[in-house]
This record gives C-alpha cells, structure tokens and sequence, in this order.
C-alpha cells in the first residue's frame, strides 16, 4: 500500500561516472552519493560551483544521462512509484511526454523548424490540434518577450537569451507535474528575469514541483522552500 | 506497490535474429564479437547479425547506427522478410480497428507465399540506390501501381488517384506521374521511392540509408518529408544510417551496432550526450 504522502521525487544515494574508454579509460565521478526528498508542491532549489555537478543530477532524472547506481523514486501519475534510473524506455517516454517539463541550459532543437512550431511542439504530442497548440505557443512566446515578427524563423538564429526563453516556454507549455529547469535565470536580462519567476511562482501556485538548478540563489530565494548546497 | 511493467504496444519485435553468410561452424560464436570481428577465423563465415532483439512501438522512428559492414542493411532485409534469416523470431502485431490488439504472428514461422504477401501489403522500403527500389522502366504510376497490385488493388482509377495523392504527400508535381525515374534528380528520386512504399500503408516504413548521397541541401528536405510523414500518418519507422546527425534528428531510441552485433542501445539523447561503449563513444566523438 502507498502512503498517503509520499514525495514526488526520492533520490537515493545517486551514482555517476562517466567512464572515458577514449580517454586512457579514465573514469570520472561527479556525482559520489547524492540523497534528497521533493515534495509535492515544492520549489527546490540546487546550488553549488560549476562543476559540481548541478546539471549532471537533472540529467539523471531525466535520464539523459544513465545512473550508474542508487535510485530515482519518482511518484507517477500514469505508473504510481517508479525508479527512473531503470524504467523501460517507453516508460521514460511516455514521462517527459506527460509529466516531466525539462528545460535544458542550451536549446537543443530541429533545426529548419520555425520557433513557433518548436514552441508547440510539447502539446501537439500530447494530441492537441495543432491550430489550439499555436495559440497557446503564441501566448507563451509574447509573454516570454520574443518579438512576433521572429516566429517563423528558426531558433537557430535567436539570441542566446532568445533561445533560453524559448526553452523555458517549451518546459512549462504542456503543464507539467515536475519541472527540471537548469539554470532558468542564467543569460537573462532584469526584465526577462522577473518573467521566469513569476512563470515559476504561478506554476508553483498551481501545485506544479519544481526542481531547479542555479546559482543565482539570490533572486530565487523568495520562491525556494528547500536549497541543496552541492 | 513498484511498478516497472508499461503498455507495450509494439509493432514489430525481433527475438534474437541471427543471419550467417557463410556455412558456419561452431565456433562463430565464440570467436566472433563486437572486439573480435565478425568474421570467424576457423571457417571464414561473416556473422553479420548476432542475437538481435529490438521491438518497434507504434509511430515510433528507431534508428539503427553503424559502421559500414556492422549489419545495419542485413537487418533490415531480414525484418523486409527479403533474406531469410539462420535463427530467431519476427513477431508482428497488427492493431486492428478500435486499436483492439491481435494476436501476434512470428513472420519467419510464414511460409513463403504468407511472407511474401505480409511484404507486399505491411510493409514498405526506401533504399539508398533508388534503382533497388523503383523499376527504372516504368514511369512513377508504373512503380507505385506495381506495388499496389501485388497489395490486390485492382481498379486502375483508384490506383491512379492514391498515386497522385502520394505524389502530393511527398510534393513531387503530380503532372509528372507518367515520367521515367531516370527523368527525376536524386533528391526526387527518394520522394518516388517513399510514394511507392507508403502506397499500401505499410504498418512499418524500412528506410535504409535514404539521404546518403544527397547533397545537404536535397538531404534536409528528405529528412523534413520523413519527419512529415511521422507526424501526419504516425507511421511506424525503422531507419538505418551511418550517419548519426540523421538519426539525432529523427530516431527517438537508437541502437548502436558494430560487427553484426548490438553493443548499445538507448534514448537518442542519451546515447549522444552519455555514450556508454566505447565505438558508441568514438561514434559520437567522431560525429560532433
């Protein structure tokens, strides 16, 4: 039987190493043995220097990058608890499509497809005509502050902070139940900024949990119930 | 209460397929290997697949990467049921309306008129050489009535129309439905091939290597099409390439295969961004 509250993401003693067979086979470890518990409904933030390791974790739950032991307990929707370090690939799948909203530090898209499609691209999977998903893109983008006439054209040639608006807006679209966001705030100017947080405390207000990577814990401070110093 | 188990709805699964050329001994296996090789050095047989398990889930692309001779093109005639294979099993299962599942039937089991009907009506190939692909003496309605009559269409005018719907799908201008391949460039050439193949709704699409060979420019729209036809017929695709920069934009899983052997096989963006074995590493080094 569950427990009536169980946390939304159980890290347990989470491994990585990145065995370099190219590199004299030397293996790195960035991350030893990390534990932490998100509840629902939590803004969780992660900090610590570069290369401690921040992004690696994301990357872990949303297995991007392979755990090399220990478990990722996350509180499904579609599967009840399940362990993301080893769950089937079609499981991982149906997560992101459903439940996981990632946005990564550097926007990783087809190229020669226009912004706004990019943009929509999240809802359209999910099975939302596409007329109602550009729409709903369109209200993100100019909420996000990027210029209509830019829509069409392809991410490629955004900006730096351009692109990270616009990733932003592809990790909160389709409404996820855990937001992963690394480094949100980072290459943003003050105006841009306050948007993202204010996206991030209406997500939290509607109950979304959200994990974060950052270390601008300054202007996250006011929104963060739990800060992991790596 | 730690649920691992998901709704599996494959299409197509093979079970440890195994294709030889040679006549093999019994120490092929043993003494080939994704390190060693894949040719025997006791009776010089080419194991060109080894112990292949894949399952293809409904609307989904699955790349398979490789270097030349690492099996890739072996595979996929042995799932186009074109080369029989030494061992293992093909399972296919069709969703029949209300998407109520079937019970599944392994194609090597299929005798070989079965077979080669399964081919005719379920599946669809696009090759590298459109000449693999297209009868270069007949015209594009020449091609795709071709296979539409061994998919049992009968009626020349409803062939004509599906012909030039697919020609509309793939943006080839309808006008030259009675034109010769050998009057198309490359690049045409491919939307050709995948008109035909898409012809009888294939429950799977094979593409082997479709845009080697074309300029950048030419490759791009290709891959555009394809992608095009994922989303709007939610085809069912298992696509074969050297190329891991055509596999990042269109596979969501890849399977890594060296010597006829699978040495890795993940989420697209996991094998790019934490390769695992150390060709997949070399592979990914090499490609960025």
């Amino acid at each position: 039987m569950q427990q009536p509250k169980e946390p939304m993401l159980d890290v347990r003693h989470l491994k990585k190493n990145f065995h370099m067979h190219l590199v004299d086979g030397r293996v790195i470890n960035p991350l030893a043995s990390i534990s932490f518990q998100v509840q629902r409904g939590q803004t969780f933030i992660i900090s610590g220097k570069s290369g401690a390791g921040k992004t690696s974790i994301l990357k872990c739950i949303y297995r991007t990058y392979l755990t090399t032991s220990g478990a990722i307990w996350y509180d499904s929707q579609q599967f009840g608890r399940v362990n993301i370090a080893t769950a089937s690939e079609e499981m991982v799948f149906r997560l992101r499509e459903r439940e996981l909203g990632f946005c990564s530090q550097f926007l990783k898209v087809l190229p020669r497809v226009a912004a706004l499609d990019v943009t929509a691209e999240p809802l359209v999977r999910l099975g939302t005509a596409r007329d109602t998903a550009h729409v709903e893109a369109a209200r993100w983008l100019k909420r996000l502050g990027i210029e209509e006439s830019r829509w069409q054209a392809s991410p490629v040639t955004f900006s730096g902070g351009e692109q990270q608006r616009l990733n932003l807006a592809r990790a909160f679209i389709a409404a996820p139940r855990l937001l992963l966001l690394d480094e949100p705030t980072a290459s943003l100017d003050g105006v841009s900024k306050a948007i993202v947080l204010e996206m991030m405390a209406e997500a939290k207000q509607a109950g979304v949990t959200i994990l974060t990577v950052s270390h601008d814990t300054e202007s996250l401070k006011a929104l963060a119930d739990e800060m992991y110093l790596l | 209460m730690e649920t691992q188990a998901t709704a599996k709805d494959w299409v197509i699964e093979g079970r440890n397929l195994r294709k030889r050329y040679g006549h093999g001994c019994p120490m092929c296996v043993s003494l080939t290997g994704p390190e060693q090789g894949n040719r025997c050095p006791v009776c010089g047989s080419i194991t060109a697949c080894a112990d292949i398990n894949f399952a293809l889930t409904k609307g989904e692309i699955l790349g398979i990467v490789g270097e030349s001779g690492s099996g890739k093109s072996t595979l996929m005639q042995v799932v186009n049921l074109a080369l029989p294979a030494d061992g293992g099993e093909l399972w296919y299962r069709e969703m029949g309306a209300m998407e109520q599942e079937q019970s599944p039937v392994n194609l090597l089991a299929l005798d070989k008129y079965a077979r080669r009907t399964f081919r005719n009506q379920r599946l669809g190939i696009v090759y590298q050489r459109p000449e693999l692909g297209l009868n270069m003496n007949f015209s594009v309605g020449g091609n795709v009535a071709e296979k539409l009559l061994l998919a049992d269409w009968r009626n020349v005018g409803r062939i004509r129309q599906r012909t030039s719907e697919l020609m509309g799908l793939t943006e080839l201008p309808t006008a030259r439905i009675d034109d010769e391949p050998r009057m198309f460039s490359g690049g045409m050439l491919q939307r050709v091939q995948i008109s035909k193949a898409l012809s009888s709704n294939p429950a799977v699409l094979l593409l082997d290597e479709v845009t080697s060979g074309l300029d950048l420019s030419v490759q791009a729209k290709v891959l555009d099409l394809i992608r095009r036809i994922q989303w709007e017929l939610k085809m069912t695709m298992l696509l074969v390439s050297h190329d891991l920069g055509v596999i990042k934009q269109l596979a969501g899983r890849t399977i890594v295969m060296k010597s006829g052997y699978i040495v890795e096989q993940g989420l697209t963006d996991q094998i790019l961004e934490d390769p695992q074995h150390p060709y997949t590493q070399l592979l990914v080094s090499s490609a960025l």
